[in-house]
């Protein structure tokens, strides 16, 4: 970051550029049409006024500046530019009335003081310094603009993670302590079954953990969990809730955000009346053109169970994070349907920690 | 003493049966309803149980849903996995609870509490 006491570029060039034509006009005013003829005018008088407008510049520049530093807020424009006007037109004024009294003070090339010129002075140096206060000014606020647009993104991205890291602490507790109810009543009852049970909890919790930290993961690894996951919902719901999947093995090794899949059955789950009658029947499966679909069939719950959509947002949210397109939610009286875009794992690395190599061996072939 | 049970999942409503009848072998499980909707059912067609035992999340929704449809006169149990915080929201009359899975003694004192061997006869 920048000292703030410093020039920016724009107001170093800003003086470069203009102060050949500054230094012109105030020679024009202090000797008139003398300057077409004296050629000592434009060797002493002319280099004079530069050094003394380059000393007023630097001046002008720092107080702009402290001011932009003093009251930095996009929503302190209006004070800002007040406080600018206030300090900016008497420094001005000072300055130019300067110039008139050394220039007179040492009669330099016989000049003298009057009122008219010191009028024109001044009319010059306000229009010059609102024309560059006004620039220095919009490049400010545009600067300012950009990187608060900037910040907001970053928040945006943020929240969406922070979001999602909530959402899973919230969620999985309770599917937790689900479970550990399932548990505790399957023991007495069938112990081998408990046994089972326990084994695909403690698969589903290590992917859960596991995958906090990663942001994508293979189809064959959310595969692998939503089945043990599901064995879980199984053992808690019986006939009211099925499972129908169909992955083609060339999508395997494609990657989609951690959780998704879990996400959308919990949804299903939590969203539907269940029951062995009317079963809810979940269809994961893999379509042309790198997609995952997961299907359910719509049987809404007598009241609706309380949601903020933060789930389906969420991987929404992620996808528009990967600048990945086609994620679809699609909604009719019988089904609801959410479409995954598939993404091509180029880092093989990354995803497939999980994999066992011999499992690597044979998805090559 | 006449008791309903308002649960989803089978493997629980065994379980608390079987709890039940360890505790208190003069309980009579009057009914058990998996459901908002035949919960109302069942409460509009039977005599006034004198204890409910009754899980949050039923399959067609949260049970706090059947006080908005019925009359409810019993002492109400909530049986809840986790989040108690859902019950304290829920104003009523009575707060109790039980987390799940229930431990036998704090069944045992809630069994006790709403226990009067004189409305068996």
């Amino acid at each position: 970051m920048q000292e703030w006491y410093k020039p920016t570029r724009l107001q170093i060039y800003s003086f470069v550029y203009s102060i050949p034509v500054v230094a012109f006009l105030a020679n024009y005013i202090l000797y008139g049409n003398r300057i077409f003829d004296d050629i000592n005018i434009w060797i002493i008088s002319y280099p004079l006024i530069i050094i003394l407008c380059l000393a007023f510049w630097r001046g002008h520049v720092t107080i702009g500046n402290w001011v932009r530093h003093r009251y930095p807020k996009l929503e302190q424009t209006r004070i800002r530019i007040m406080i600018m006007a206030l300090l900016v037109i008497p420094t001005m004024s000072a300055s130019v009335l300067l110039i008139f009294f050394f220039y007179d003070f040492l009669h330099i090339l016989g000049y003298e003081i009057n009122a008219q010129d010191i009028k024109q002075g001044i009319f010059v140096g306000f229009s010059i310094n609102l024309v560059f206060e006004t620039l220095f000014e919009a490049d400010y606020a545009l600067g300012k603009y950009k990187e608060t647009v900037e910040e907001k993104r970053v928040m945006q991205e943020l929240s969406v993670f922070r979001e999602f890291d909530m959402l899973k602490n919230q969620v999985n507790p309770h599917f937790l302590f689900n479970c550990f109810n399932t548990l505790s009543s399957l023991i007495s009852e069938d112990k081998e079954k408990a046994e089972q049970f326990l084994d695909e909890l403690s698969k589903v919790y290590r992917y859960l953990l596991r995958n906090n930290q990663s942001e994508l993961s293979t189809v064959e690894n959310e595969i692998r969990f939503i089945d043990s996951y599901f064995r879980l919902l199984q053992t808690r719901h019986g006939d009211a809730v099925q499972l129908n999947m169909e992955i083609d093995r060339m999508y395997k090794p494609y990657l989609l955000p951690s959780l998704s899949l879990q996400l959308l059955v919990e949804n299903a789950v939590k969203h539907n009346a269940l029951s062995k009658n009317k079963p809810l029947v979940i269809d994961i499966f893999t379509t042309a053109g790198n997609k995952l679909v997961v299907n359910n069939n719509l049987q809404r719950r007598a009241v609706k169970a309380p949601s903020n959509n933060v789930g389906l947002e969420n991987i929404k949210a992620k996808y528009e994070l990967l600048g990945q397109e086609g994620f679809q939610v699609l909604e009719d009286e019988r089904n609801f349907t959410v479409v995954l875009p598939l993404i091509w794992n180029n880092t093989s690395d990354s995803g497939n920690r999980n994999f066992q190599s011999d499992e690597r061996k044979k998805m090559i072939q | 003493m006449q008791i309903l049970i308002v649960e989803d999942e089978d493997l629980a409503v065994r379980k608390l049966q079987k709890m039940l009848s360890l505790i208190e072998p003069r309980l009579n499980i009057a009914g058990v309803t998996d459901s908002i909707v035949s919960t109302v059912a069942w409460l509009k067609s039977n005599p006034v149980p004198d204890l409910i035992f009754m899980d949050i999340e039923l399959s067609d929704g949260q049970s706090f849903e059947i006080f908005r449809r019925v009359q409810i006169d019993s002492p109400v149990v909530f049986t809840t996995s986790y989040d108690e915080s859902s019950i304290k929201a829920f104003d009523l009359g009575s707060k109790h609870y039980l987390l799940k899975p229930i431990q036998k003694d704090e069944l045992e004192n809630i069994v006790r509490k709403f226990f009067h061997p004189v409305s068996d006869t």
